[in-house]
């Protein structure tokens, strides 16, 4: 959809920012753009294409010199877990949970998941195991959310049957929350709980690990994790938070 | 001054039809003793070298005649009966080399010549060297007691040699004792492979000649081949051998552990019998769950327990070992996709083998481990792990694990009848005869899927198995009671770590390197070391139970000598080693080490490449057989005499193939110019870049360089050979020569017709461009 050209030099570009400000590792919620970025600076690390990609960047006066890491937001709560779950001012004993880890970031650099295999990641599991939550396993657990991209504006029946299948799965294990690590996986489970509301007979809210996070650590519910959002209310699993 | 004799060979018209011997003789009358025969190989030509060194008190000898590599041996051996040293001899190859390849007899003869007074001037250097010996201990090590350890211990005992098993485990059996039963392809039936193991062992113990070290580990080696001094460590014994195996402690005993000879399907106590077959018969104590309670000394009546017993050390002396130590699981929670651990009814291929055998858990009964519940429909899933890019993944493909499969397959179909069965397969492996038993299985009903499974999943309490049909272009997801991984085989713990120990070679996957992968497959690269079974790779027992004779052959051809003579034509240092290692380094070897910060070559693992020479900053390294010396004494040998515009290109060629190669030209009557002159060097790592410039110093045209694939390389591959090839390169062009008069070529002996066309194209090139211009300063 994007030339690789425009690809690169839009992100050499935006590397080469973050680079000049002093702040050198990126930290992404979106696993695309985690995904995209790594690739990018992998391609960026062949001589040639750095050198004619910086050409590019010379009529904006910039040049991109390396020194960036790429993480997703995840693996800096995960790296911090310990440290989060002692201030935490609520505990999700009473809560079960199911995670979604997202396609972009278990399956295109598959080999540097943090926490488990690629196969069946545990980055959210062991963040929310942290804060005492229990955990439910679900058959279609290593499945799309059904976003899958362009399959979202070409081919509505993929979207609809894939999600369908992840959601009737998960629905079926009874949790009481859906943790994901995307936007867009976030997005495709919450709202398409009401569009099977006929065929799924009870919905589930879904947040982004960030949004449980603040939440736990006693974050203001609209102004900072944005729960006005949410299409499945979340005031049920608020209920069975209990304060520490 | 030394006097020296050149004895020159007619070879019945085949030297002297080309060359004008006469002359050669009256030339080299002048200053050294000359005879001359029809047939110097021949008893008479023999008794008259002898005769001449006896009666002119020769000091060196100069044998013209066909290739060192026909009648080395047989001249050296005159050189011995008459009482000089046997390295006091130079052969002249002026028949393979010179008659055979040259058109006219004036070049001939000037060429045959030349090479004379190259080894003439070689000679000059030549040192007496004797032969090293080592008293062979005869003895053997056998490392690891399953099938392949315990074959090649009762091939080597029954052969009278003592010999030493050394087992890890309580027991000997190894993983055969596991697997329930093996296949077997004439009768279309499993068998018991404890019907075929168990007699085994029972000779293993009977025999007197072994002696069995179970619960024990190699802790240390030293020494070389025909003798070797090894450390044995052994964990604390504290059931002693008047145990009983009655089995009243383990009956009392409070500790449950994981029973790995079950392949973890039961429990078993911390005193505990491996197995009923069990050798040593008698029980013993794991002493890392042991919580030392008692319990087990009150009930014994036998007296037969010591709870506090210590570990002990043995020192063996041995002239062989065999590594037998065998391979180990993938481990399928590696590939969670599966649902190994997450899901009770998914099992691998072993612990199947133990559920339905005799012995095992469920007493041979097809009962599923989550509700003790008879499975009716399997799925079998292959490659877990096998022929894996992924991370933690195998390359390769474990080469029995579809046998396994079919095995299983069949027996419980003739078993459990009604048992439906799938196998999802990548391909099937089942080469040779096997391929019956794989159509005989597909006939009895068992479906085979092409397609790696995706997943397992949990639904509704069931187990459902995502697959692609490739065959179909279809996805499937299939239901199962009971889901079977074929996992792979990796080398064992035991293997990397003995291999560490041993400091012999491992391959890319771990496994131990055999020596050559078609001809030496028993064999490592370290000389009196061999290896067999799975420890070299994936293979069934009747490869491994093959291998492990072979194994014991080769171990007991060199146990079987008194001693063994080594060559000493291997690396020596000089009192200037200032002990910087840096030989130690590149010795692929381990041929040296480090004595009191002094390098020391040990004789038996040098295989004389001569790698070592130059990386020494203080030249203290030198190579007995072609000395610095001798390498310059024949550059400057062969160059001697040149004439203003005679072209002479020289050819480096490594004696084991590229000189054997260069003989072949010579027996097929291929032509080349005289301008040619071939020095045999050992390896061509022995060549350093003030070789390639002496010789362009001196006169050289042009320098090849002819390395023969496989040929014996101080212990480098090839890939690090042409690396250092390639390197050399570089440095002589950074010396300014001119890098069009520089060849390297790869030498297959098969081939010795592309050897001799780019030796031609070489020359001719050569001889295009012209005289090389006088550019080099002299040293």
């Amino acid at each position: 959809m994007v030339p690789p050209e425009a690809n690169l030099s839009l992100n050499a570009r935006n590397l080469a920012l973050a680079y000049n400000s002093g702040y050198t590792n990126v930290v992404c919620t979106c696993p695309t753009s985690y995904a995209n970025l790594k690739e990018c600076i992998g391609e960026l690390n062949d001589v040639r294409t750095r050198a004619a990609i910086n050409d590019v960047l010379k009529a904006v006066n910039y040049e991109y010199k390396g020194g960036v890491t790429v993480y997703h937001a995840a693996e800096v709560l995960y790296s911090l877990k310990e440290i989060l779950a002692e201030r935490a001012k609520f505990s999700l004993s009473e809560v079960n949970i199911a995670t979604h880890h997202g396609c972009h970031y278990t399956k295109v650099f598959y080999d540097e998941v943090t926490g488990g295999l690629w196969e069946y990641p545990t980055l959210l599991d062991e963040i929310c195991a942290a804060f005492s939550a229990t955990l439910v396993d679900y058959s279609e657990r290593s499945s799309c959310c059904g976003l899958g991209f362009s399959h979202l504006i070409d081919v509505d029946e993929y979207t609809e049957s894939t999600s369908f299948r992840k959601l009737e799965s998960v629905l079926a294990e009874e949790p009481d929350l859906i943790v994901t690590m995307c936007a867009g996986c976030q997005l495709i489970l919450d709202r398409f709980q009401r569009q099977f509301e006929d065929r799924l007979n009870r919905v589930v809210p879904v947040l982004n690990v960030s949004q449980l996070v603040a939440l736990l650590l006693g974050a203001d519910k609209s102004r900072d994790a944005c729960l006005q959002f949410a299409t499945i209310d979340v005031a049920p699993l608020i209920e069975k938070m209990e304060a520490v | 001054m030394s006097k020296f004799g050149v004895f020159l060979c007619r070879c019945d018209g085949n030297i002297s039809d080309s060359i004008d011997i006469d002359r050669l003789d009256k030339d080299f009358k002048r200053t050294n003793v000359v005879d001359s025969d029809q047939h110097l190989c021949s008893l008479q030509g023999q008794q008259k070298i002898k005769k001449s060194i006896r009666k002119h008190n020769l000091d060196g000898v100069v044998i013209g005649a066909c290739s060192p590599n026909n009648h080395g041996k047989t001249f050296r051996g005159c050189m011995r009966d008459a009482g000089l040293n046997p390295y006091l001899l130079e052969i002249t190859n002026i028949r393979e080399q010179c008659s055979w390849v040259t058109d006219d007899r004036k070049s001939a003869t000037k060429k045959a010549r030349d090479l004379v007074n190259a080894s003439l001037q070689r000679l000059e250097h030549a040192e007496s060297l004797s032969d090293f010996r080592v008293d062979v201990t005869n003895a053997t090590l056998v490392i690891g007691g399953g099938i392949a350890g315990i074959t090649a211990a009762l091939a080597l005992a029954e052969n009278g040699v003592k010999t030493y098993l050394v087992e890890k485990e309580p027991s000997i059996g190894g993983n055969t004792v596991r697997v329930g039963k093996v296949f077997s392809p004439h009768k279309m039936v499993e068998e018991c492979a404890m019907c075929s193991l168990s007699p085994l062992m029972n000779d293993v113990y009977e025999n007197h000649k072994i002696e069995l070290l179970t619960d024990a580990e190699i802790a240390n080696i030293n020494g070389t081949a025909g003798h070797f001094n090894v450390d044995v460590k052994i964990k604390p014994q504290s059931v002693s051998e008047r145990c009983t195996s009655c089995g009243e402690c383990a009956a009392v005993c409070p500790i449950e552990v994981p029973d790995w000879w079950n392949a973890n399907t039961r429990k078993r106590k911390a005193i505990y019998k491996p197995f009923p077959q069990a050798v040593p018969d008698r029980y013993t104590i794991d002493v890392e769950h042991c919580v030392k309670c008692g319990q087990c000394t009150k009930v014994c009546k036998s007296d037969a327990i010591v709870l506090e017993a210590e570990p002990s050390l043995r020192k063996i002396e041995v002239g062989a070992i065999v590594v037998a130590t065998g391979h180990d699981e993938f481990d399928p929670s590696l590939r969670p996709e599966y649902g190994y651990g997450r899901f009770k009814d998914v099992v691998t291929q072993l612990e199947l083998a133990r559920i339905i055998g005799v012995n095992g858990p469920t007493n041979g009964e097809l009962l599923r481990p989550s509700d003790g519940k008879p499975p009716k429909r399997i799925v079998m899933i292959q490659c877990v792990g096998s022929r894996d890019e992924k991370p933690h993944g195998l390359p390769y493909c474990s080469s029995v694990c579809c046998m396994v499969a079919l095995k299983h397959a069949n027996y419980i179909t003739d078993y459990f009848p009604g048992t439906d069965i799938t196998v999802l397969y990548t391909d099937i492996r089942a080469p040779g005869i096997y391929e019956n038993y794989y159509r005989h299985v597909q006939e009895k009903g068992v479906k085979f899927i092409r397609g790696r499974a995706s997943d397992v999943k949990l639904k509704g309490g069931k187990l459902y198995v995502s697959a692609e049909d490739t065959l179909r272009g279809q996805c499937l997801e299939l239901d199962a009671d009971l889901v079977v991984l074929s996992t792979g085989i990796k080398p064992s713990h035991g293997t990397i770590q003995v291999g560490e120990t041993l400091g012999i070679e491992l391959s890319d996957d771990l496994f131990v390197k055999e020596k050559h992968p078609k001809l030496e497959g028993a064999s490592t690269n370290t000389k009196g070391i061999y290896v067999c079974g799975t420890a070299q790779g994936p293979k069934d027992i009747t490869y491994s139970v093959l291998q492990a004779d072979a194994a014991a052959l080769e171990a007991l051809s060199l146990v079987g000598q008194d001693y063994v003579l080594i060559e000493p034509l291997s690396a020596f240092v000089k009192d200037s080693c200032n002990g910087c290692g840096m030989c130690v380094r590149q010795c692929k070897n381990n041929a040296i080490k480090m004595v009191d910060r002094r390098a020391t070559v040990d004789p038996m693992l040098c295989t004389g490449g001569g790698a070592c020479v130059h990386v020494c900053p203080t030249a203290a390294l030198d190579l007995h057989g072609c000395t610095e010396a001798q390498l310059e004494a024949s550059i400057r040998g062969v160059l001697a005499g040149k004439s203003e515009k005679e072209i002479r290109n020289i050819a480096f060629l490594d004696t084991k193939i590229g000189y054997a190669a260069a003989d072949n030209i010579g027996a097929a009557r291929l032509r080349y110019p005289p301008s040619i002159r071939i020095i045999s060097v050992p390896s061509v790592l022995r060549l350093a870049p003030q070789h390639i410039e002496l010789a362009f110093q001196l006169g050289a045209d042009g320098v090849f360089i002819g390395q023969g694939f496989e040929a014996e390389s101080c212990g480098e591959n090839f890939e690090s050979v042409e690396t250092r090839l390639n390197d050399l390169s570089k440095q002589v062009v950074q010396r300014g020569i001119d890098p069009t008069r520089l060849k390297i070529y790869r030498v297959y002996i098969p081939h010795f017709v592309g050897l001799h066309k780019r030796l031609m194209q070489f020359d001719d090139k050569i001889k295009e461009t012209g005289e090389i211009e006088e550019e080099l300063t002299t040293p």
